[in-house]
């Protein structure tokens, strides 16, 4: 740019030189005009051409000028609007939009910082993703860690709580069973069936209350881990055989879809046993007489191993499903479910390090997927 | 034949002690002690035929004093009294030999079912025992 606007004023310069030549020689040939009169009309005839050569030379002098001052100006925006658009994106980008980008135009110097801008910000963009993808892992192990440990707290406290009031409940058991023993050595009395009612109600109520504690009795068990390399088949088969009986007296038809290579990983044998015992208990008591109970077992990445549980029983309404890891929620029968199974069950899944979801449309069936750490 | 001797081992008297009358109502020889130290005397003075001991006892876990009874005659059988189920007991109690296990609250049929056979147990190894040493 400043090559051009030399160049137009040394062009001038020259020009005025030019002219300015032009102007002597005029000036010296009118100092000859007088010798004779066919030089002097051929004097005056120069004088003409040389007035018109100079007209000529002003005029193209200012053409010049003209032109070069608009070519100036074009190439002078040409640069700068690139570089203003450049800097309007960097200000916006330093003030957190990462979302702007610098649009090219043409091939230059400029076309290629801008080029290079826009690969720095998408550079930029992805780190950010990535950092916030850590954070966001961060503080989920954070809460993993907080919630394990608030496991194991709640499991030491209610075990002891559970095992305080199981201990006078078999007292009251064996208190109203004697008095039961009793009653049936005594002879006929007023009201002697009453009392027999009542003491099967005591019974039936203890029956009740100790479901609950056996099961936190059991879940408080578990809070320690005690680790130890599993194979998810054979415990499977395992908890199977812990309810053979139900499945048997049920008939219901069970589906093993095992999958052979399955990798052995390390983790707590007790308490994935408790997992499966719960999961599939739950789908004995949900399917009829009859009804199918689908376990498999799959390798899901290189990390995870899967286990489902599918049942084609009466399923879950959506509503009950939102609730259905919530602790001493139950669709059972008052005093056939605690409501702890799968509160348990989710605990130590997630303690594990692990996952568990559920699908179930009613009156279809329930699938109850596994997902372990291997 | 004498009535098969049960001897109850467990802290809580109330519990020991009611259980101990009712089995003795269903004609077993039932006697009830409420600590480790007397359960070992009893154990060495009237050969109980069956035990029944409290998995959790102050000072001595029930597998302990399984091990020390057994010691002085293995022929005892053992029935384990628990607050807790099946799969969390099992790997515990499969370290002693102990015939079976009951939970707490008891359920008074399914507890002398097992009485009766750890008492046909113990009563087919006494005759081993005594072919044994003809």
């Amino acid at each position: 740019m400043i090559g051009f606007s030399l160049y137009s004023i040394l062009a001038a310069v020259l020009g005025l030189f030019a002219y300015r030549t032009l102007h002597q020689v005029t000036a010296r040939l009118a100092t000859v005009g007088t010798a004779t009169d066919v030089t002097a009309t051929f004097i005056e005839d120069i004088d003409v051409l040389l007035a018109r050569a100079g007209l000529l030379i002003l005029l193209s002098m200012l053409t010049i000028l003209i032109l070069g001052t608009i070519v100036n100006i074009k190439l002078a925006k040409s640069i700068s609007d690139p570089i203003r658009h450049l800097e309007e994106v960097t200000n916006k980008v330093a003030a957190g939009d990462l979302s702007k980008r610098i649009d090219i135009q043409g091939s230059g110097e400029i076309a290629s910082l801008g080029v290079s801008f826009n690969r720095m910000q998408e550079r930029l963009v992805d780190t950010m993703k990535f950092l916030e993808l850590a954070n966001e892992k961060l503080r989920e192990n954070r809460a993993k860690l907080v919630e394990s440990e608030k496991l194991a707290t709640l499991g030491r406290f209610s075990a002891g709580v559970a095992h305080e009031i199981n201990n006078p409940l078999a007292i009251i058991n064996e208190k109203a069973g004697l008095m039961k023993d009793y009653l049936n050595m005594t002879g006929d009395f007023s009201n002697k069936e009453k009392f027999l009612n009542m003491i099967d109600a005591i019974s039936n109520s203890v029956v009740r209350c100790s479901t609950i504690t056996h099961r936190i009795l059991g879940f408080a068990r578990k809070t320690d881990i005690t680790p130890e390399t599993i194979n998810l088949n054979n415990l499977l088969e395992e908890v199977l055989g812990f309810i053979e009986k139900d499945i048997l007296y049920k008939s219901i038809r069970l589906e093993k879809n095992l999958h052979k290579d399955l990798p052995e990983f390390v983790s707590d044998k007790i308490h994935l046993q408790q997992v499966f015992l719960n999961i599939i208990k739950n789908a004995v008591d949900a399917v009829e007489e009859g009804g199918l109970i689908r376990i498999s077992t799959s390798v899901k990445n290189d990390n995870t191993i899967q286990a489902t549980v599918t049942d084609n029983g009466h399923g879950i309404s959506s509503d009950a499903l939102k609730n259905i890891f919530e602790p001493f929620f139950t669709t059972k029968e008052k005093g056939k479910g605690t409501g702890l199974g799968l509160s348990i069950t989710y605990g130590i899944i997630k303690q594990l390090g692990g996952n568990i979801s559920v699908q179930s449309e009613p009156n279809r069936g329930t699938t109850f997927t596994i997902d372990i750490p291997v | 034949m004498s009535a098969a001797k049960v001897v109850i081992v467990d802290d809580e008297v109330e519990f020991a002690s009611t259980l101990s009358e009712r089995l003795t109502l269903r004609n077993y020889d039932a006697k009830a002690v409420y600590c480790a130290e007397d359960a070992f005397t009893i154990a060495r003075k009237d050969q109980p035929d069956v035990v029944l001991l409290d998995m959790k006892m102050p000072g001595m876990s029930g597998t302990e004093i399984c091990g020390i009874i057994k010691q002085f005659n293995p022929a005892i059988q053992v029935i384990m009294l628990t607050g807790e189920s099946g799969s969390e007991i099992l790997p515990e109690i499969a370290e002693e030999d102990v015939f079976d296990y009951v939970m707490k609250p008891v359920d008074i049929e399914e507890l002398t079912r097992k009485i009766d056979s750890a008492l046909k147990k113990a009563a087919a190894l006494k005759q081993m025992d005594e072919h044994g040493s003809r």
